[in-house]
């Protein structure tokens, strides 16, 4: 009877016992996953921003709307001096150049859900 | 049917109608006021239960620990009586008012069990979803847990050697860094790390929670909070998982 019993401990303690090898394992397979997901994220994020500033051919006449009243300036004043892409270490980046009244400006180039921004920062 | 019937009819009906009109505003009201059942899928659930049951078991079977930066007399000292890691770092203001400092500024958290070596890592859950164990969790508002991330294992005679990087003010890191080399031996608690800044090899230290929170004469309260806090990162809340949906790959 004894034996019995020990048998029954021995079985409900290794049953109860968690598997931390197999949960190395497994979470080894979760960060391959989750930085697989982020590369190819970054990757299409990349192609997006490459995508974009080549297709740049002018200002949006909203953005130049609202540069103008930013800046107090003329908005017939701003023209489009070409963007510029750059590869960085990293990531690949992308600026916009302008001249208006207010001399000649860089403008960097965000890729928000897919959609291009550009900023109305004069740098 | 004369005029004076109509009225009175009339009267009748409009009084009902305005009766009912504000019961039904009232009836609104307290339907608002009522708590919203908040309703999550079973399936998240499931996946909430598994993270924070294996925080659990990590917990109740393994050592946490802290792995720090031995910088001689700024944040630790050794002395020939008791090992002390920790000291309350204290500023005083204009007016004379103690403040406390975040006193653990080089050093990262992380649990040993089986031989194993875990780092907790904050996983944030946004709409493009993060796997756990073979299925994707998505969420629609910010939700987050720490992921027991592997980063080593002990070898025979106690020694592990990784790769990770100090933390500066953060409690959990949020994603695994190879900036710096650690080779520490869990039998004897000697460490070796590359520097943060310089590649230098120099020693670091290794203490369990238990023994820097009882080692210390000095009350080490934001020790003991920062223990708290980050046991409290570790689990799966209940906020937000009403957003939340799982996905079988």
């Amino acid at each position: 009877m004894r034996y019995i019993y020990f048998l029954f401990f021995l079985f409900s303690a290794q049953s109860s016992a968690y598997d931390f090898d197999n949960l190395y394992k497994q979470m080894n397979t979760d960060l391959y996953e989750v930085a697989t997901k982020k590369i190819e994220k970054e990757s299409k994020r990349n192609d997006e921003i490459r995508a974009y500033c080549k297709s740049l051919k002018s200002f949006p006449f909203s953005w130049k709307e609202n540069f103008a009243k930013k800046n107090k300036i003329n908005v017939n004043s701003i023209k489009f001096l070409g963007a510029v892409l750059t590869e960085g270490s990293f990531s690949p980046y992308c600026t916009a150049k302008s001249s208006s009244d207010i001399g000649v400006c860089r403008h960097y180039i965000s890729i928000i859900n897919q959609v291009g921004y550009i900023s109305n920062e004069c740098k | 049917m004369n005029a004076s019937n109509i009225k009175l009819i009339l009267i009748f009906v409009l009084s009902i109608a305005s009766a009912n009109s504000i019961a039904s505003l009232k009836d609104k009201y307290k339907e608002q006021q009522k708590p919203k059942k908040i309703v999550i899928p079973q399936e998240v659930l499931d996946i909430r239960d598994d993270i924070n049951n294996t925080w659990n078991a990590i917990r109740k079977e393994g050592v946490f620990y802290f792995l720090m930066d031995a910088k001689e007399g700024s944040y630790y000292s050794d002395s020939q009586k008791k090992t002390v890691y920790y000291y309350p770092n204290f500023s005083k203001g204009f007016d004379g008012t103690i403040y406390y400092k975040d006193s653990l500024k080089d050093f990262f958290p992380l649990f040993v069990v089986d031989n194993k070596i875990f780092i907790p890592l904050i996983t944030s859950v946004g709409e493009s979803g993060t796997s756990w164990k073979g299925k994707t969790i998505s969420c629609k508002k910010a939700v987050s847990f720490a992921r027991p991330a592997p980063v080593g294992e002990i070898d025979n005679d106690g020694i592990a050697s990784f790769k990770m990087q100090y933390l500066t003010y953060k409690v959990i890191p949020e994603e695994l860094s190879t900036k710096q080399e650690f080779e520490v031996n869990f039998d004897t608690k000697e460490c070796y790390a590359t520097g943060k800044y310089v590649k230098s090899v120099h020693k670091c230290h290794i203490a369990s929670s238990n023994a820097l929170i009882s080692g210390n004469k000095r009350p080490s309260a934001n020790l003991r909070d920062l223990v708290r806090r980050i046991q409290t990162r570790l689990y799966l809340q209940k906020k937000n998982l009403e957003t939340c949906k799982v996905e079988n790959k």
